[in-house]
């Protein structure tokens, strides 16, 4: 077996030689003949030969199928010359033939982004990104530029960002970037960005440009930061800032705004001084202060942080020197403006102004029309004109009246200085026969107004009047007497008692306003001219003036021997009994009511009668009806109406207070009957209503007399209501002298008894 | 009868042609052997075609006895059949080839629109010196390759190298198209090699502006070569056409590059005395940018120059612009009390001016309306820097330095306080 096994994989191994060598024959055979070798090598040839021009055959079908490719090739070179218009209608048809051509269609949004359709120009390059999955930089870069073109600012710092990211030693994208954040308000990053920009670039004016927009842009990133509270991040980003500009104007301000957050005024101006702006140009030219080296070391220090140029774009921020509809940096169109516009506003009325400035009397008219109308601050300017104002001032006083105007009180504002020119404007107003026609028809006078108006001078005018003590001149010897009455001085006044007769004197008291005249009288002492001559006088009608200062004045009782010297008189009373209320008055009020007797009561029951009248004054008034005793009973009776009011408790209350005296005028009044009854004549027999409250009267007077009253009258009575009343109040009476008590205290009555 | 023969030629002719071979030779061929055949009918020509294959057959016989004979056969078979792939494959090779180019300037166009100018320059390089025939499509490609590589020389600086590309171009048959952008770049090209004589280089933008007129580029250069020679005028209307031919995108720039033209022109017609020439410039651009402030301006200084200091005021006063100020002031500066402040004002009557009349009257010594008149500027436009810079200089002028100073110091504290807290 182990012999068999080992001959048959030799046998098998032969077998194969002998068939190997059999093959090897046969390709030995054909190497043999060349031309089929040659065949072989040929149709290899020919095979690769067809693979190869299959291939570029279908490249070149693939340039073919490219339709409209002339108009594609022409619309590249017509929009490489220029002719945007032209390669616009040209791709607007490649794009028709062929719709995937994106090479097209990113031209055609370049053209469209030229031909200032960036809207158009952001579609087609959307459609590139969207619809055929095209993310190339390229196109991140037109859609950023056309997004903000049309304002997206916001939305271009996307594809911006992703283009500067794909390519982050392109100038553009970079230039894109960086306008998109500054846009949207990303200072910071723009800042960052403006840095790697203008390190891309060559060194020059452009990368200056950059650089200094770039620290702006840091800048107004340390503003934000800084009106947010966060000084430190303020800092850092100023740092940043100055290490590419070495300060502009706007870090100076910034550098200053921190100086004063962090270390108070003092930090700030030292700061301030020692600032080195580095900003070769000067200042815009319209400051001339800033212009000159002479200037103040202020105006040199406000040199160092205002703008050097007066225009700015307000994207890009650039300063410019004029108004130009595209800013030269950025490109953006309608963004420049001037730094400070209010300085180009028109002035709608340049003669108002020139009138302000020259103060004329164009200008002083409108102020007195603004004063007319209630100005408070043309008021203020028109007393801060003074003298200049005066003729105008008084011609409107005399107009608006010689009341207390607010043009009285505008010149007495502008104080005695005025003094000639209100005298030299009055003189003249007396020569003017128009203006003389005019006070006679109009409200004021001259002569009122000046009066009105001296009265608001001191002693200083004094001089001035002394001098014109002599005069005759009727109006202006009115003047001088209201000045002295103004001055409120009696020693002063005496003069005006040794010029002048004291009627023409009286008759401008009369005249003097109320807070002038009372101001005056408040000085006046017996023994003086004015309390024993002239306040007495029955000429001199103002009582409620001297009334009124009696609290105040220097010599009070000579001033109340004055009113009761001047006697009774309605206005008077009135006024005293409203002072009853009032204690710095109440007594003067009581001694002058006392003064003027029996011509009072009336008043004062009326007063006590009437209920709208504070309680405190009727119950003071209570008390001197009842110091007035039985004499008043009548009057008082007649206060009962024909049927039951509120004030009748009152008024029994008052009648018994008057105690026994007034038992018998009582009983008469009883019998007497009222007035109504009187007038009534046949209608009415008679009003019951008022002998009841005079039998409740009696009854709360009670005593011997009263008890004796009542019983009269019950006897005499033949109404036999009136009668019941008697012996009810009569009743009443036994039995609170049984328990002791007051009749009336019982007797609810409805009518409110004994408050 | 046509319409019959159009349906026959449709409906029977039409699937014969689809089926033909599209080669002619084919064509000629397969026409070629109904005919063969019918003629086989002849004896006399059978006869004599077997008698020339009888021979072909003796010559071949003694060469199919040796490897060397079966050798040489072989090889002249193949020759044949080469030479006939060859007449047969000929124009499609041709196509091949020229579609080959059109693909190579396609792919640099497109490397040229992703800035990627190096790679762009190889393929247009390649396109330019191809010896094949150009595609039917676009036959001029090779001349737009050059036109191409001439303007990627020029935006690289290599003048020399643009021109020699342009050198290469033949004009004949271009479209319009590239014809115009050969003759922007043959200028673009001289220009910036710059050894070109001035006249030539006019003669030869004037020539390109005349075939096409209008051109922005080339006006654009013609204004560029005018303004380098001084003729201003001649400038300003390359400048003009420019202005009227620019895109959309590119309006407002060139609208303020003819306004300086023009405005610049005034302003040499107004030094040379030409007040008229001077004003019709200025009226012009008053037209052109009605908002812009630089025609008033020279409005205002042909007034001044005639004389007309108040009509000048008036002119530089209605441009509300800096400016105008500018020229208002450096006036009064050079001619203190031209105008009587009221004048001024009336004429100018601006916010600004207001700071001018302080000024005025404090140089007159009024210090009262000086200072009257500074405040009135204050109340109306705050304490601006302006404001502050004026109203110091006046307070100085009225010797009030201690005053100017902290008028000075107000303004600045206001600048330097946080937004909102100035009042």
């Amino acid at each position: 077996m182990p012999q068999y096994s080992l001959a048959l994989p030799l046998m098998l191994a032969l077998q194969d030689e002998s068939q190997a060598s059999n093959e090897m024959g046969f390709l030995e055979r054909i190497a043999a003949e060349p031309a089929l070798v040659q065949l072989f090598l040929v149709v290899v040839g020919f095979g690769l030969l067809w693979l190869v021009f299959g291939r570029l055959a279908r490249r070149v079908k693939e340039a073919e199928a490219r339709a409209a490719v002339r108009d594609y090739l022409l619309a590249m070179e017509q929009t490489l010359s220029g002719d945007l218009k032209g390669a616009a209608t040209r791709l607007q048809r490649v794009l028709k033939e062929d719709p995937e051509n994106s090479h097209a269609r990113y031209l055609y949004g370049l053209v469209l982004s030229d031909l200032g359709d960036p809207a158009e120009a952001h579609k087609q390059h959307l459609q590139l990104q969207r619809g055929m999955g095209m993310e190339s930089p390229r196109n991140d870069k037109a859609l950023a530029k056309n997004l903000l073109a049309v304002g997206h600012a916001e939305e271009a710092v996307e594809p911006a960002a992703r283009a500067a990211q794909k390519l982050p030693d392109d100038r553009e994208a970079l230039r894109l970037l960086f306008r998109a954040q500054l846009a949207a308000g990303y200072p910071e990053e723009a800042g960052g960005t403006g840095r790697r920009l203008a390190h891309l670039l060559p060194v020059g004016d452009e990368q200056q440009r950059v650089l200094e927009e770039s620290s702006e842009a840091y800048a107004l990133a340390a503003k934000v930061k800084l009106e947010a509270g966060d000084a430190q991040r303020a800092r850092g980003l100023l740092d940043r800032a100055g290490l590419s500009s070495g300060g502009s104007w706007q870090i100076g301000r910034l550098q200053a705004q921190l100086a004063l957050v962090e270390g108070g005024e003092h930090a700030m101006w030292q700061g301030l001084d020692a600032l080195e702006v580095k900003d070769s140009s000067q200042p815009a030219s319209f400051l001339p202060v800033l212009r000159e080296s002479g200037a103040a070391s202020s105006a040199r220090v406000l040199a160092k942080l205002v703008p050097k140029k007066p225009y700015r774009c307000q994207v890009c921020m650039g300063e410019l020197l004029g108004p130009l509809p595209l800013c030269p940096h950025c490109g953006t169109a309608g963004r420049v403006d001037a730094v400070e516009p209010l300085l180009f506003r028109e002035i709608a009325s340049p003669g108002r102004i020139m009138d302000a400035v020259e103060e004329n009397r164009a200008h002083i008219a409108r102020l007195l029309e603004q004063v007319a109308e209630g100005d408070q601050e043309a008021e203020g300017e028109l007393g801060r004109l003074g003298e200049s104002a005066v003729e105008e001032t008084l011609a409107y006083a005399v107009e608006h009246g010689s009341g207390d105007s607010a043009f009285v009180r505008i010149l007495q504002g502008m104080g005695a200085a005025i003094m000639p020119a209100l005298f030299a404007a009055y003189r003249k107003r007396k020569a003017d026969w128009l203006a003389r026609f005019g006070e006679i028809i109009g409200r004021g006078s001259s002569a009122a107004v000046v009066g009105r108006v001296v009265q608001g001078f001191g002693e200083e005018a004094l001089p001035q009047f002394d001098e014109l003590l002599g005069t005759e001149d009727r109006d202006l010897r009115k003047i001088i007497i209201d000045y002295f009455i103004g001055l409120g001085d009696p020693k002063t006044f005496m003069r005006v008692h040794e010029k002048f007769p004291p009627v023409e004197v009286i008759h401008r008291l009369n005249e003097t306003p109320e807070v002038i005249l009372r101001k005056f009288l408040v000085g006046a002492k017996s023994g003086s001219f004015l309390v024993e001559m002239l306040l007495p006088d029955p000429g001199f009608y103002r009582d409620l003036d001297v009334l009124a200062v009696i609290p105040d004045a220097a010599d009070s009782p000579a001033l109340e021997a004055v009113l009761i010297h001047r006697g009774f008189n309605r206005s008077l009373t009135t006024q005293l009994i409203e002072d009853l209320v009032d204690s710095r008055r109440y007594g003067t009020a009581n001694r002058l009511l006392d003064s003027f007797g029996d011509k009072t009561i009336e008043h004062q029951i009326s007063a006590f009668a009437d209920l709208d009248r504070p309680l405190e004054l009727r119950v003071e008034l209570g008390k001197r009806i009842q110091s007035m005793g039985a004499g008043v009973v009548d009057k008082l009776c007649d206060c009962f109406g024909s049927v039951a009011t509120g004030l009748d408790g009152q008024i029994v209350d008052a009648l018994s207070s008057l105690g026994r005296a007034a038992v018998g005028p009582l009983c008469e009044a009883y019998s007497q009957g009222s007035l109504l009854e009187k007038f009534a004549g046949p209608l009415v027999n008679r009003y019951n209503h008022r002998r009841v409250m005079i039998v409740r009267a009696l009854a709360a007077i009670a005593g011997g007399p009263a008890e004796r009253g009542l019983e009269a009258l019950r006897r005499g009575e033949t109404d036999p209501n009136l009668k019941l009343r008697l012996a009810q109040a009569l009743h009443q009476m036994s039995e609170s002298k049984k328990s002791g008590s007051k009749p009336g205290s019982e007797d609810g009555g409805g009518h409110g008894q004994a408050r | 009868m046509a319409r019959l023969g159009d349906l026959f030629s449709r409906a029977f002719w039409a699937p014969v042609k689809a089926v033909m071979p599209k080669n002619p030779w084919l064509r000629i061929l397969i026409i070629g052997i109904p005919i063969l055949l019918v003629m086989a009918l002849l004896e006399p020509v059978f006869g004599l075609l077997e008698k020339a294959v009888d021979l072909i057959v003796r010559l071949i016989a003694p060469l199919m006895e040796t490897s060397g004979g079966r050798l040489l056969l072989l090889n002249l078979v193949l020759l044949v059949l080469v030479v006939i792939a060859f007449l047969v494959l000929r124009s499609r090779l041709r196509k091949l080839f020229s579609g080959l180019i059109l693909r190579r300037h396609l792919d640099g166009i497109g490397q040229l629109l992703d800035d990627e100018s190096k790679t762009a320059r190889d393929s247009f390089r390649r396109v330019a010196k191809s010896k094949a025939l150009p595609p039917s499509v676009f036959p001029q490609i090779r001349e737009d390759a050059k036109l191409k590589l001439a303007r990627l020389s020029i935006d690289r600086g290599q003048a020399n190298e643009a021109i020699h590309w342009l050198t290469k171009i033949k004009e004949t048959g271009m479209p319009k198209e590239l014809k115009r952008s050969l003759a922007q770049l043959r200028a673009r090209s001289f220009l910036a090699q710059g050894e070109i004589l001035d006249e030539s280089m006019e003669a030869e933008l004037r020539a390109s502006l005349e075939r096409f007129p209008g051109d922005p580029v080339l006006a654009g250069l013609l204004r560029s070569q005018m303004l380098q020679a001084g003729r201003l005028e001649e400038a300003a209307r390359a400048q003009e056409l420019v202005f009227k031919n620019s895109p959309v995108s590119s309006r407002e720039h060139e609208r303020q590059r003819l306004l300086e033209d023009q405005v610049r022109c005034g302003d040499e017609a107004l030094s040379k005395g030409e007040l008229e020439l001077a004003r019709s410039y200025a009226k012009k651009a008053q037209k052109l940018a009605p908002k812009a402030p630089e025609p008033g301006c020279l409005l205002g200084k042909v007034s001044v120059a005639k004389g007309d200091a108040l009509g000048g005021i008036r002119e530089w006063g209605r441009t509300r612009s800096a400016a105008g100020f500018e020229l208002l002031s450096g006036l009064l500066d050079e001619h203190p009390g031209i105008v009587s402040p009221r004048e001024l004002l009336e004429a100018c009557p601006m916010e600004g001016t207001v700071l001018l009349v302080a000024r005025e009257y404090a140089r007159q010594g009024d210090t009262r309306r000086a200072e009257r008149a500074a405040r009135a500027a204050t109340r109306n436009l705050g304490l601006t820097p302006s404001t502050a810079a004026v109203l110091a200089e006046v307070l100085e002028l009225c010797g009030r330095t201690e005053d100017a100073r902290s008028i000075c110091q107000e303004a600045v504290k206001r600048l330097v306080a946080p937004e909102g807290t100035n009042s």
